[in-house]
């Protein structure tokens, strides 16, 4: 048992560098290296399970990671007390979001971080970890969807021809694509949809009421996107 | 179509998209590049381990004895020349005295004998002068008989001119009957007779200048003979080579004396203390241990293949810094030599500690205002 013990205590003796000028080169390389690869996934996810929350936690990922590695270093004694901590948070906690983790996992680290009386690197961690958390929210990072809402219209015939609101459109609107339209036979109205932009989402009574003083615009009708709707 | 006025953006709608895009952008930028920069300015690590130099001087007796007194502690600091033990000196100092008793009776019998010689050589002095007055006196009486017969045989030359010449003119009158011959040949006779006086005197003249010639050697040699006060000096002369060896004698116990009072060679501290009074030590046995304040002396261990070992060359200069903060340069370092062969390293140096490590041992000498303690691990690295 005592040279069991001893072999631990061997393989930790050589530490690396613990100084601030590293954990925050670590730091920012980790979100530097974090953002760029959750950026790429999210331009290059397709389908249709995409969330918000998993490509910041991406971000929160890395660095979390690396303050871990950082407080554990060579210990394996720190590496196996980690381990253990997650394993019985994981059993005892389902955690359904990937954020939700990430906190988790971070609170852990800055526990070890304080136990093993490496006050300095639990400071500058969850300065670190705070600031990255409120940039990410605060820039709404991971959004996908750049449209304010979606815009019905019930046109009439002649009016889903000529589109008379375009220029109305455009006044409201900073970008504006349309997503459908649906044709009632020649004399029916027809239904066009449209994702909107609006220059200033306050406002968009506004553009529904002008379009309804459009000749030819029977309906019109303004769907503003919730956050919520977006994981 | 007529173009409508655009409904104008909020500036928090504005600020909002631009963070979404651009500044994020910026910020994301300014944290790679700070990245780069804590890269690129973090020093090469520290690769060689070393260990100040410890020099263990060992303070011990030039000669046995027996420990009376140890004047330090352990740790202490001691300076240089500081005393730092005694050994009993009671056997030294009787033959100290002793000798100096020595010495003493020796003066006095130079003094008494200087001047029992002195008195002695005054009273010979006065003879001597009556004595040498004799000799110079008959010198002079020898130079006067010399000149008494130079006289006579001037004296006699002339009687013989004059008879010479008596004797040519009755030569000459003797043919003419004015003189008869028994006249001449008594003048011959005459003149003959002197001849061979003034030869005898002549032969007696030579004589009588080398007695004259001996007797003024003898006085010359008198009065060049040392004065008998000079003569003192030479007849105390054993007694005072006796004094020079009792002295020489006393110097050597001086010396010995001060052997056994055992003093610091360096500035430092006590780090052993492996005596204690009373001990008998003998010489050469180590007393007390001293480690210097500070070295300027280190060994780095260059590891087998290291591809900056070709550069280590006498005269590179190099940083220090301690292994738990590599950032902070401790002060520069210079190679002075460095070793022949591959040495295993001190266990405190290897990684693991039950893995020894081989190097090459390169000494360095660390710039002066580090406060590196012997026996300390430090890193350096090439500058």
């Amino acid at each position: 048992m005592n040279g069991f013990v001893t072999v631990l205590e061997d393989m930790s003796r050589s530490q690396p560098d613990q100084s601030i000028e590293t954990l925050v080169l670590a730091m920012l390389m980790s979100w530097s290296v974090g953002m760029f690869m959750a950026w790429l996934y999210g331009r290059t996810h397709s389908g249709m399970s995409y969330s918000r929350s998993f490509t910041q936690a991406l971000v929160l990922i890395t660095m979390v990671v690396a303050l871990v590695m950082f407080i554990i270093g060579n210990s394996i004694v720190a590496a196996f007390g980690l381990l253990g901590a997650l394993a019985i948070i994981r059993f005892r906690n389902v955690l359904k979001d990937t954020r939700d983790t990430v906190f988790v996992f971070c609170a852990l680290a800055l526990g070890m971080a304080i136990g093993s009386q490496r006050f300095h690197v639990a400071i500058v961690g969850v300065a670190f970890f705070a600031a990255v958390t409120a940039l990410l929210t605060w820039t709404r990072f991971g959004v996908r969807s750049e449209f304010d809402g979606h815009l019905t219209l019930t046109l009439s015939p002649a009016a889903a021809a000529a589109r008379p609101f375009a220029a109305l459109l455009d006044r409201h609107c900073r970008r504006f694509r349309l997503v459908s339209g649906r044709a009632s036979g020649r004399e029916g109205p027809a239904r066009c949809v449209y994702q909107i932009r609006l220059r200033d989402p306050d406002r968009h009574q506004l553009l529904v009421d002008e379009l309804a003083r459009v000749e030819g615009v029977e309906e019109a009708h303004v769907v503003i996107n919730d956050e919520l709707t977006e994981l | 179509m007529k173009r409508l006025p655009r409904i104008r953006t909020p500036l928090r709608r504005r600020l909002r998209d631009l963070s979404r895009g651009p500044l994020l952008f910026v910020i994301w930028a300014g944290s790679v590049y700070g990245s780069w920069v804590l890269l690129t300015k973090q020093s090469r690590p520290f690769d060689y381990p070393a260990i100040v130099r410890s020099i263990d001087y060992e303070v011990s007796p030039a000669t046995d004895g027996r420990l009376t007194r140890l004047d330090v502690k352990l740790f202490e600091e001691v300076e240089r020349g500081q005393l730092i033990a005694s050994l009993d000196s009671s056997l030294l100092d009787a033959r100290m005295a002793t000798a100096e008793a020595e010495i003493g009776r020796l003066a006095a019998k130079i003094t008494a004998a200087r001047a029992e010689l002195e008195d002695a050589a005054k009273e010979e002095s006065a003879d001597r002068l009556s004595r040498l007055r004799r000799f110079q006196l008959d010198a002079e009486q020898k130079g006067l008989d010399t000149l008494a017969i130079e006289v006579r045989i001037e004296a006699d030359r002339l009687l013989a001119e004059r008879i010479a010449l008596r004797k040519r003119r009755l030569a000459a009158l003797v043919p003419k009957g004015a003189a008869s011959v028994d006249d001449l040949d008594d003048i011959a006779l005459k003149l003959k007779r002197i001849e061979e006086r003034i030869a005898r005197n002549e032969k007696l003249l030579g004589q009588t200048r080398k007695v004259e010639k001996r007797a003024l050697g003898r006085a010359g040699e008198f009065a060049g003979a040392p004065q008998p006060l000079s003569l003192v000096e030479q007849r105390i002369a054993p007694l005072r080579e006796a004094l020079r060896v009792a002295e020489s004698r006393r110097d050597g116990i001086r010396a010995r004396i001060r052997m056994l009072a055992i003093r610091s060679p360096i500035d430092g501290i006590v780090s052993r203390i492996t005596a204690t009074e009373g001990q008998a030590v003998r010489e050469g046995e180590a007393l007390v241990h001293l480690t210097p304040l500070e070295s300027r002396e280190a060994l780095v261990y260059i590891k087998e293949g290291d591809p900056e070992a070709a550069e280590l060359r006498p005269g590179r200069r190099l940083l220090c810094a301690r292994p738990g903060a590599p950032r902070k340069i401790l002060c520069g370092a210079k190679v002075v030599r460095i070793g022949p062969e591959l040495v295993e390293l001190p266990s405190r140096l290897w990684a693991n500690p039950r893995v020894p490590e081989f190097g090459l041992p390169v000494l360095v000498g660390l710039d002066a205002g580090t406060d590196l303690r012997p026996g300390e691990v430090v890193r350096l690295r090439l500058d």
